[in-house]
């Protein structure tokens, strides 16, 4: 999937001025941490064959991604989730290694556009 | 709408980013937020802290949102905070569900603070307004408790002690108060003045217009005037000061006990039941009359029966006659009659708590509509 690292600049904005620039470092901070914690779990629920596990964590990333403004992002999470709940982990293997690779790139995408 | 601020509220969110950013949006509207990772978590916290909101993440670990509602509408405290859930925009059959478990309202992640807030203010408003009704509900029904309390007082506490007459009565509001009345009144040696009547309509402005009655009727037993002619009196005065068209239909008289004549009075109001010794129902003279407050010179049915012994009266309110049960029929007088023949060995006061259980019986789980009072005399033998 093209673009993952995407970020939706309008979202991303409004939700510097509703939580507060100041606040936005911080928050951001927990999301890159979470993000990648959420992400080792999923893979070993990949391994495992866990598809409650698996479905619980793309859940997790899919909603904070949307959040900031990551919508291609959030979208293949969302999609994952969709083949969690359906049990299709096979199909899911196939999908979650760009999830994985993109998370670094967007988390420096999401710190410039923190930091501009 | 109102602005909500300052208010307790509940997050439960298990991701840790939605929890900072719902956090940060609340406290920014000036509300004092705490945060629960689950819903043990958030039971736990509801069960120490009182919460004026609770916004539940439907799909959380250890406990999710479902559990959350389900205990919360279980328990007589806390099905009275408003929940709010959060949910993906894929989930909408959880948050229909959600609702129907009920919830009062819900918002799609990523959570909009501008939909946040108006979802929060309208739950919040709706609370206060909730709590408000229930804190006058409760503040009417201690009023109304005080007013049945005062308004019972006035009744007589005891009933005549006449050798050679025994006497029962009671009285059963279809409301916390009512509009019906009874007294017995001595009226100097071997006499007395009993008075049953019912007011239009029920509750509280009945009951007052039925206090002003009761009273006027005692200032004319001072007075030594007939039965019917206190009536008129009585009316007199209630058209002065009826300016909401209420009335009240009342049948009195005067009980000589040692001549054994009753000289009744009647304005509108059902005639008593009358039963000889041998169960034989008897009639008073059928002619009209018209109830008090409405007309200035009402029509007042008068009159005097000799009250041979065993023989029975009793006065009663429409709250028994007019009974009605769930198929929509009414007790009647000629049922009370009947009733009457087979209970006539019973003491007046016996009797009068039989037709309330006559009449409770025939309602079944109907609400009682109206107020029930009966007023029994007996000549003994």
């Amino acid at each position: 999937m093209d673009n993952l690292d995407a970020v939706d600049t309008q979202t991303f904005q409004s939700l510097m001025r509703e939580v507060g620039r100041d606040y936005m470092p911080e928050i951001l901070e927990v999301y890159c941490t979470d993000v990648k914690e959420q992400l080792q779990f999923a893979q070993k629920a990949l391994l495992d064959g866990d598809s409650v596990e698996f479905t619980r964590r793309v859940h997790t990333i899919k909603s904070t991604s949307l959040s900031f403004g990551a919508l291609a992002y959030g979208a293949l999470a969302r999609e994952l989730e969709g083949l969690g709940r359906k049990g299709k982990l096979d199909q899911a293997r196939l999908k979650f290694p760009p999830l994985l690779q993109a998370c670094d790139s967007l988390r420096g995408r999401l710190k410039e556009l923190c930091n501009a | 709408m109102r602005e909500t601020r300052n208010s307790r509220l509940l997050v439960v969110e298990d991701d840790q980013v939605n929890r900072i950013i719902l956090k940060r949006y609340l406290e920014k509207e000036g509300h004092q937020v705490t945060l629960a990772a689950n819903g043990k978590e958030a039971l736990e916290l509801l069960a120490k802290q009182v919460f004026e909101m609770v916004l539940l993440d439907i799909e959380m670990p250890v406990m999710n949102g479902f559990q959350v509602l389900e205990k919360m509408t279980t328990d007589p405290v806390l099905r009275e905070v408003p929940v709010v859930v959060i949910s993906g925009v894929e989930e909408l059959n959880s948050v229909v569900r959600c609702i129907q478990m009920g919830a009062e309202d819900y918002l799609t992640k990523p959570v909009n603070r501008i939909l946040l807030k108006a979802r929060m203010d309208a739950s919040l408003e709706k609370k206060r307004l909730r709590d408000k009704q229930t804190t006058l509900l409760r503040k009417l029904e201690r009023e109304m408790n005080i007013a049945r309390h005062t308004q019972m007082s006035i009744l007589p506490d005891h009933l005549p002690q006449q050798g050679g007459y025994s006497f029962g009565a009671l009285i059963k509001p279809a409301m916390t108060v009512g509009g019906d009345f009874y007294d017995a009144i001595p009226m100097g040696q071997n006499r007395w003045g009993l008075v049953l009547g019912d007011v239009s309509d029920k509750g509280l402005p009945a009951a007052l217009f039925m206090t002003m009655t009761y009273s006027l009727i005692r200032v004319m037993a001072t007075r030594n005037l007939d039965p019917g002619q206190a009536l008129r009196e009585v009316n007199h005065y209630l058209m002065e000061m009826n300016n909401d068209n209420m009335f009240v239909t009342v049948v009195c008289g005067l009980l000589d006990c040692a001549n054994h004549v009753f000289h009744y009075a009647r304005a509108g109001h059902p005639q008593p039941l009358w039963i000889s010794v041998e169960g034989e129902a008897r009639q008073l003279e059928p002619h009209p009359s018209q109830a008090l407050g409405l007309f200035p010179q009402p029509i007042i049915d008068e009159g005097q029966v000799a009250v041979s012994p065993g023989s029975l009266m009793v006065l009663y309110s429409d709250g028994l006659s007019e009974a009605t049960n769930a198929q929509g029929r009414q007790m009647g007088r000629s049922g009370l009659e009947e009733r009457l023949r087979q209970t006539r060995g019973q003491t007046p006061q016996q009797i009068c708590s039989d037709y309330w259980h006559q009449v409770r019986a025939f309602i079944g789980d109907s609400e009682q509509q109206d107020d029930f009072t009966v007023l029994a005399f007996r000549r003994e033998q």
